[in-house]
C-alpha cells in the first residue's frame, strides 16, 4: 500500500511549524468524539420532536446540532494536521477524510434546516438526516480503522470461529482431560498420535490446526485448553508464521502496519521487519539484546520507548519470551521450530517428543543415516545447518571430547511432560524420579530405595523415555538382559551399573545407547571383554572401572579407540608423607 | 485453661468451614496456577544441577590460612617487625589483641612449594592435600563479618550472624528433600582435637522455621549413633509398628482440630526414626570396610568418632544419596602455640580429606558430589602474645582466609582470589560469606534469591539480601 506523498503539504507547512501542526492535531481522536456524541443527540432530538410528546425538545434541537456541526468542522480540521505525519495509510485516510469533510459540510446544513425552518423543507430535512447519520457511522468507522486495525471490530468474532475449527472434535473439557488420562500401549494421548502421524510421516510440513498462538496465550488462562495447550506443545512449527507473526498481528500491526506505520516501521512482513525502522535495524538474529523488537518489549513502563506504548494492550510475559527465544534462535523467518509449554524456548531441533508415535520410531530406525533421530528434523527444518553438526563431529574425534556435551544438548531440546499418573507409578515402586529443573521436563531417575528389584521395573521407564536423561541403578540385582532394555532408553546420557551382577555380555547391548557420557560399572565382574563392546559408545567421556576384573592392557586399548575417554580405575594409593609429591592413582 | 486448648477451643465450626473453603479452594487453584505462586514446597532444583549432594569438612575454630595455604613469605623475611599500621588500617581486632602494644609479623618454620599441575601452594603439613592438589579449588579470599566464633559458625552455616535462622543443610533438606528414604537427608559428624575447645550448638544445624524434619540428625560415634533408637528389650517390631500407627492416628486427628503443621512433621519424623533403626545401623556400620579404605583415610579411621573415621562415614552417607553431610572438627583456634598445635590438627584431618576426596572420585560420586573444607574466618598474620622464634599465636582475621571445594561443578586445579603480602587483606575477588553461599546453592540448581520462606510476614533465605554467584569458581 502507498503512503501518504507529503510534497504538496509540504508548500503550505514547512517543518517546523509542522511540528507544532502535529502536537495540535493529536488532539484529533480527542475532540473527533465530541461531535460524534453531540451529532448524535442533536439528530435523535430532530427526530423524536417530530412526535407530539416530545415537542418541547425542539428548541434545542438547532442549538444542539450547531455544536455538533463546529465540533465537526474542528475535527476536520484537527485531523488534516494530524494526517500531515504520515503514520497512515494512504488508502484509508483519504475514506476517513474525505466522508469527515462531507459529513462536516452536511451537518452544517442541517444545523441550517433546523436553525432557519421552512415549512416545505421537511423532504430534505428526512434526507439529510439520513445522509449525516450514515455519514457519520461511516467516518467513525475509518477513523477506528486507521486506529486499531481494519480487522479491530471483526477480529474476535473471527477468531472464535477460527479456534472452533482449529480445536480436535474433544474441545470439551472434560473430554480433553479424559484423552489426556488415557493413555495407549506407547503411553501416548491417543489423540495427538493421531495428528502426528499423518503429517510427519507423509513427510509434510506440519500443519499446524490449533497452534495459533493467540490460543496460546488464552490457554494459560484456563485449565481446559491449558490441558489441550501441554498436549500440543511438541509439535513442530513455522516459527515465525505460527508463533511470531500472529503476536506482532495481535499488539504491532495497528501502530506498524499497513494503517499505521509509526517511526516508518512497519512488523507487517519478514521484509519490514528486516529493513527496520527510522532507528535502524530492530532484529539482530540471535542476538535479542541488541535487537529492539525484544529490548523494547522489556523496558520499564514508564520508559518513552517501551512498546506497546502504556495504555495499549501488552505482550503477555509468554509472548515476550518467545519473541526472545525466536530471536535467540536466529530470527528466521522460514525455519521449523518447536516449542515449549512454558514458552521459554525455541528450540531448532526437532526430537521425537512424548508425543510421537512408536511407528515413526520404527521409521526413524529405518533410515540408513548416523543420526537415526533426524527424519523428523529434516522434514520439517526448511533450513537445515549440516554444518554445524559436521564441526561438532570434527571437534570429538580430533579434541578430548567435552563432558557433557551432550547431555547440555538433549537437555536444550524440548520434550512433552511426564503424566503425572506414570509418576505416582514410579513412587509405588519407589523410584525416584526427579526433574532437573523447574523449566524442563528432562528427569533423572534414581533406584537407591528400591526394595525388591525386578527387571519388570525397567519396562515402565519406556513411559518416560523421551525424557529419562540419568539413570541409576546403583546395587540393585540389575542382570544382563536388564541391559537391552536400558539400552533402549535413547536419552541415557549417565547410567550408574555400579555394584549389580552385570557381566561382559550385558555391556554388549550399550553399543546401541548414542548419547552415553558416563558409565559407572565399579565393583562389578566386568573383565577386558566387556570392555571392548564399550569402543562402540562413541560419546562415552568418563568410566569408573573400579573393582572390576580388567586389566591396564584392556583399558588401554580401549583408551586408544575412544580418545580422550577418563577412566578412573580407582584403586587410591597415597605416597608417604616423607617421599615427594605426585600421588600414584589408577 | 492453658494456651494449647485456648487454641483448640477457638477452631469452632465457622472457622473450620472457613479453613476448609479457602482450603479446597486453594487447592483447586494451585492445580491451575504456576508452581510458587501459592507458595508451599518449592519446587526445586530451578535449573540443572552440577552437584546433588555436599560433604561440608567444616574446620571449626579457624584453621590459620597462613600456615596451610596463603604463602606469604614476606611474613617470614619481615619476622618480629611491625605489621605497618597502613595495612591494618583502623579496622577492628578482637578484645584479646586489641591492646597489644605492638603487632609483630609471626611466620613459623614451614616450607611451601607449588604442586601438581594447577601449582597450587601448600606447606609441607599437608602432605596429602598435596597429592590431590589438582582436584581442588582454592578460594583464598573469603571473608567474612563476624569476628568471633559462635556468630562466625552461625553465619557461615545460616547466612545470619545471629541464631534462628535454619542451617544450610536445612534449607538444602527443604528445598531439594532427601532422595533415600530410610536416611535423613541432612546429616551431622563431630569430631575433635582437644579436650578443650570453641563449643559448638544444636543450632549449627538446626531447622529453625522450617519445619522440623529438616532438622539435621547428629550421629554420635560407637555402638549408638542415635540415641534411643533401638527398641527396649521385649519389644518386638509388630507392636513398635502398631504404636506407631496408632500414635500417628491421633496425630492426625489432632491435625484436623489445630491445622497445625508441626505435627506432620512430628508425624515424618517417626516414620524416619524407625526406618533408621535399620538403616542407620547398616549405614554407619564400617567394620566391613575392607583393609585397604582404613589405609587410605589414614591410621586414626578404625577409631570411632575420628575425623577420619567420620569422614568414612560421611562417604558411605552420600553413597546413599543423603543430601548434605555436615562434618565439624575442632580444635583450631590456635591463639597460642600455634606452631605445635597445627601440626596436630593438620595430621587430623590431611589424610582422611585427601582420602575423601579420592575415594569419591574411583567411586563415581565426585561427579555429582560437591566437596566443601574450611573454617569459619582466618587468622592475623602478627603474633598474639609473645613472639618467640619457634613460638607464636594468631588471633581471629575475618577479612581473608581460604576454603577449598572439590567436586562437582567446581573447577578443579583452579586458585581463585588473592590476598597481600602480609595475609592481610583482599586484594582481587573477594568472596563473601553470602557469596560462598549463593555459589554453592547455584551448584545444587538453586537460584539463592528465589528460593525463600516466608515466616513472620517475610521472606527468609540464606543468602539474607545479598550474595553473588562467583563464576570464577565453577567449571
Amino acid at each position: 500500500m502507498q503512503r501518504v506523498s507529503l510534497n504538496t503539504n509540504y508548500y503550505i507547512l514547512n517543518t517546523f511549524s509542522m511540528n507544532y501542526a502535529e502536537i495540535i492535531g493529536r488532539f484529533h481522536p480527542l475532540i473527533v468524539h465530541l461531535p460524534i456524541g453531540i451529532l448524535t443527540l442533536g439528530l435523535l432530538l430532530a427526530a423524536v420532536s417530530r412526535i407530539e410528546k416530545y415537542e418541547m425538545l425542539r428548541p434545542a434541537v438547532s442549538f444542539t446540532l450547531f455544536w455538533g456541526a463546529a465540533g465537526s468542522i474542528g475535527s476536520c480540521v484537527l485531523g488534516y494536521l494530524l494526517s500531515l505525519s504520515g503514520d497512515y495509510n494512504a488508502d484509508l485516510l483519504f475514506k476517513h477524510q474525505w466522508t469527515g469533510i462531507v459529513l462536516a459540510v452536511v451537518a452544517t446544513g442541517v444545523w441550517a434546516l433546523y436553525r432557519f425552518p421552512k415549512a416545505d423543507l421537511s423532504f430534505t430535512k428526512g434526507v439529510t438526516w439520513i445522509l449525516t447519520t450514515s455519514l457519520l457511522v461511516v467516518a467513525g468507522h475509518y477513523g477506528g480503522a486507521l486506529t486499531h486495525g481494519e480487522n479491530y471490530l471483526t477480529e474476535l468474532i473471527f477468531k472464535k470461529k477460527k479456534e472452533k475449527i482449529a480445536l480436535p472434535p474433544t474441545n470439551d473439557s472434560t473430554q480433553v482431560i479424559q484423552n489426556q488420562i488415557v493413555i495407549n500401549e506407547n503411553g501416548l494421548p491417543n489423540k495427538v498420535l493421531g495428528l502426528e502421524k499423518s503429517n510427519i510421516l507423509q513427510g509434510e510440513k506440519p500443519q499446524i490446526q490449533s497452534q495459533n498462538p493467540i490460543k496460546i496465550t488464552s490457554n494459560t488462562e484456563g485449565p481446559p485448553s491449558l490441558i489441550a495447550a501441554a498436549k500440543e506443545e511438541a509439535k513442530p512449527t513455522m516459527a515465525y508464521q505460527e508463533l511470531i507473526q500472529p503476536i506482532l498481528e495481535q499488539r504491532c500491526y495497528s501502530c506498524h502496519g499497513p494503517n499505521k506505520s509509526k517511526a516508518d516501521l512497519r512488523l507487517d512482513s519478514p521484509e519490514a521487519i528486516r529493513k527496520g525502522g527510522e532507528n535502524g535495524s530492530i532484529l539482530t538474529a540471535g542476538n535479542p539484546q541488541k535487537s529492539t523488537l525484544y529490548t523494547y518489549l522489556v523496558l520499564p513502563d514508564d520508559d518513552d520507548m517501551h512498546m506497546p506504548p502504556t495504555g495499549k494492550p501488552q505482550l503477555t510475559p509468554d509472548q515476550i519470551k518467545l519473541v526472545h527465544a525466536w530471536i535467540e534462535k536466529g530470527g528466521s523467518f522460514d525455519k521449523v521450530m518447536s516449542f515449549s509449554k512454558t514458552g521459554t524456548s525455541v528450540n531448532q531441533k526437532i526430537t521425537p517428543s512424548v508425543f510421537q508415535p512408536e511407528s515413526i520410531k520404527t521409521a526413524v530406525k529405518n533410515v540408513p543415516t548416523s543420526v537415526p533421530q533426524s527424519i523428523v528434523l529434516k522434514e520439517n527444518i526448511a533450513i537445515k545447518e549440516p554444518v554445524k553438526e559436521e564441526k561438532k563431529v570434527v571437534k570429538e574425534t580430533i579434541i578430548d571430547r567435552k563432558l557433557e556435551d551432550k547431555e547440555a544438548q538433549i537437555l536444550k531440546q524440548k520434550v512433552g511432560e511426564v503424566n503425572p499418573q506414570m509418576l505416582q507409578k514410579f513412587t509405588d515402586q519407589r523410584i525416584i524420579v526427579s526433574k532437573f529443573g523447574e523449566k524442563t521436563e528432562y528427569v533423572m531417575a534414581n533406584f537407591v530405595n528400591v526394595k525388591n528389584y525386578d527387571s519388570g521395573y525397567l519396562d515402565n521407564l519406556k513411559i518416560i523415555d523421551n525424557q529419562l536423561v540419568r539413570l541409576k541403578l546403583s546395587n540393585q540385582p540389575v542382570k544382563d538382559d536388564d541391559l537391552k532394555k536400558v539400552a533402549s532408553l535413547k536419552n541415557i546420557t549417565r547410567l550408574n551399573l555400579e555394584k549389580t551382577l552385570i557381566t561382559d555380555a550385558g555391556l554388549a547391548y550399550l553399543k546401541d545407547m548414542p548419547n552415553l557420557e558416563q558409565l559407572n560399572i565399579y565393583g562389578t565382574n566386568i573383565t577386558d571383554k566387556g570392555l571392548a563392546h564399550l569402543s562402540a559408545c562413541k560419546n562415552l567421556k568418563v568410566l569408573f572401572l573400579w573393582g572390576t576384573k580388567t586389566t591396564p592392557a584392556g583399558i588401554e586399548n580401549l583408551r586408544k579407540i575412544l580418545r580422550g575417554l577418563q577412566i578412573d580405575a580407582g584403586g587410591v594409593k597415597f605416597m608417604k608423607q616423607d617421599s615427594t609429591k605426585k600421588k600414584v592413582d589408577n | 485453661m492453658n494456651i494449647f486448648e485456648e487454641y483448640n477451643h477457638k477452631m469452632n465450626r465457622r472457622d473450620f468451614l472457613n479453613g476448609s473453603v479457602l482450603g479446597l479452594g486453594a487447592t483447586a487453584l494451585s492445580q491451575l496456577l504456576p508452581s510458587g505462586l501459592l507458595g508451599g514446597e518449592p519446587k526445586l532444583p530451578h535449573f540443572a544441577p552440577k552437584a546433588k549432594r555436599i560433604i561440608y569438612l567444616f574446620q571449626s575454630g579457624a584453621p590459620s590460612q597462613l600456615e596451610l595455604f596463603d604463602y606469604k613469605p614476606k611474613l617470614k623475611q619481615m619476622f618480629g617487625q611491625e605489621l605497618p599500621p597502613s595495612v591494618r588500617g583502623d579496622q577492628r581486632v578482637t578484645g584479646m589483641t586489641a591492646f597489644q602494644k605492638s603487632f609483630p609479623l609471626a611466620m613459623g618454620d614451614f616450607t611451601f612449594k607449588q604442586y601438581g599441575e594447577s601449582q597450587a601452594w601448600m606447606s609441607d603439613l599437608l602432605p596429602y592435600h598435596q597429592q590431590i592438589a589438582d582436584e581442588l579449588c582454592f578460594i583464598k579470599t573469603m571473608h567474612t563479618e563476624a569476628i568471633n566464633h559462635d556468630p562466625a559458625v552461625t553465619f557461615i552455616q545460616t547466612g545470619s550472624q545471629q541464631g534462628g535462622r535454619p542451617s544450610f543443610g536445612s534449607w538444602m533438606s527443604y528445598g531439594l528433600g532427601s532422595e533415600n528414604k530410610n536416611l535423613p537427608s541432612f546429616c551431622v559428624l563431630l569430631s575433635r582435637s582437644n579436650n578443650y575447645d570453641q563449643p559448638l550448638y544444636a543450632k549449627l544445624w538446626n531447622n529453625a522455621f522450617l519445619p522440623s524434619e529438616h532438622q539435621g540428625v547428629m550421629f554420635r560415634s560407637g555402638d549408638d549413633p542415635i540415641l534411643y533408637l533401638k527398641d527396649p528389650q521385649g519389644l518386638d517390631k509388630t507392636t513398635r509398628r502398631d504404636m506407631l500407627d496408632a500414635l500417628a492416628n491421633l496425630h492426625k486427628q489432632q491435625i484436623e482440630h489445630t491445622l497445625d503443621d508441626e505435627l506432620n512433621s512430628r508425624i515424618a519424623q517417626y516414620e524416619m526414626a524407625y526406618r533408621m533403626q535399620t538403616s542407620v545401623p547398616e549405614t554407619l556400620d564400617i567394620s566391613k570396610e575392607p583393609d585397604s579404605v582404613f589405609e587410605m583415610y589414614g591410621p586414626n579411621s578404625r577409631k570411632a568418632g575420628s575425623y577420619a573415621a567420620n569422614c568414612i562415614l560421611a562417604r558411605k552417607l552420600i553413597e546413599n544419596d543423603v543430601r548434605f553431610v555436615q562434618l565439624y572438627h575442632q580444635g583450631w583456634d590456635q591463639h597460642g602455640n600455634l606452631p605445635s598445635e597445627i601440626k596436630k590438627l593438620a595430621k587430623d584431618v590431611d589424610q582422611a580429606s585427601a582420602a575423601l576426596v579420592l575415594d569419591l572420585k574411583q567411586r563415581g560420586l565426585l561427579e555429582d558430589t560437591l566437596v566443601i573444607w574450611g573454617g569459619e574466618f582466618g587468622r592475623g598474620c602478627y603474633s598474639q602474645g609473645k613472639l618467640t622464634p619457634d613460638n607464636y599465636g594468631r588471633d581471629h582475621h575475618p577479612r581473608c582466609y581460604t576454603i577449598w571445594m572439590a567436586g562437582a561443578g567446581v573447577k578443579k586445579g583452579t586458585t581463585y582470589g588473592e590476598t597481600d603480602d602480609f595475609g592481610y587483606n583482599i586484594i582481587k575477588d573477594p568472596v563473601h560469606i553470602h557469596d560462598f553461599q549463593s555459589t554453592v546453592m547455584h551448584l545444587m540448581g538453586i537460584d539463592h534469591e528465589r528460593f525463600t520462606h516466608k515466616f513472620q510476614g517475610r521472606r527468609y533465605r540464606l543468602t539474607d539480601v545479598a550474595g553473588h554467584v562467583v563464576k570464577g569458581v565453577l567449571a
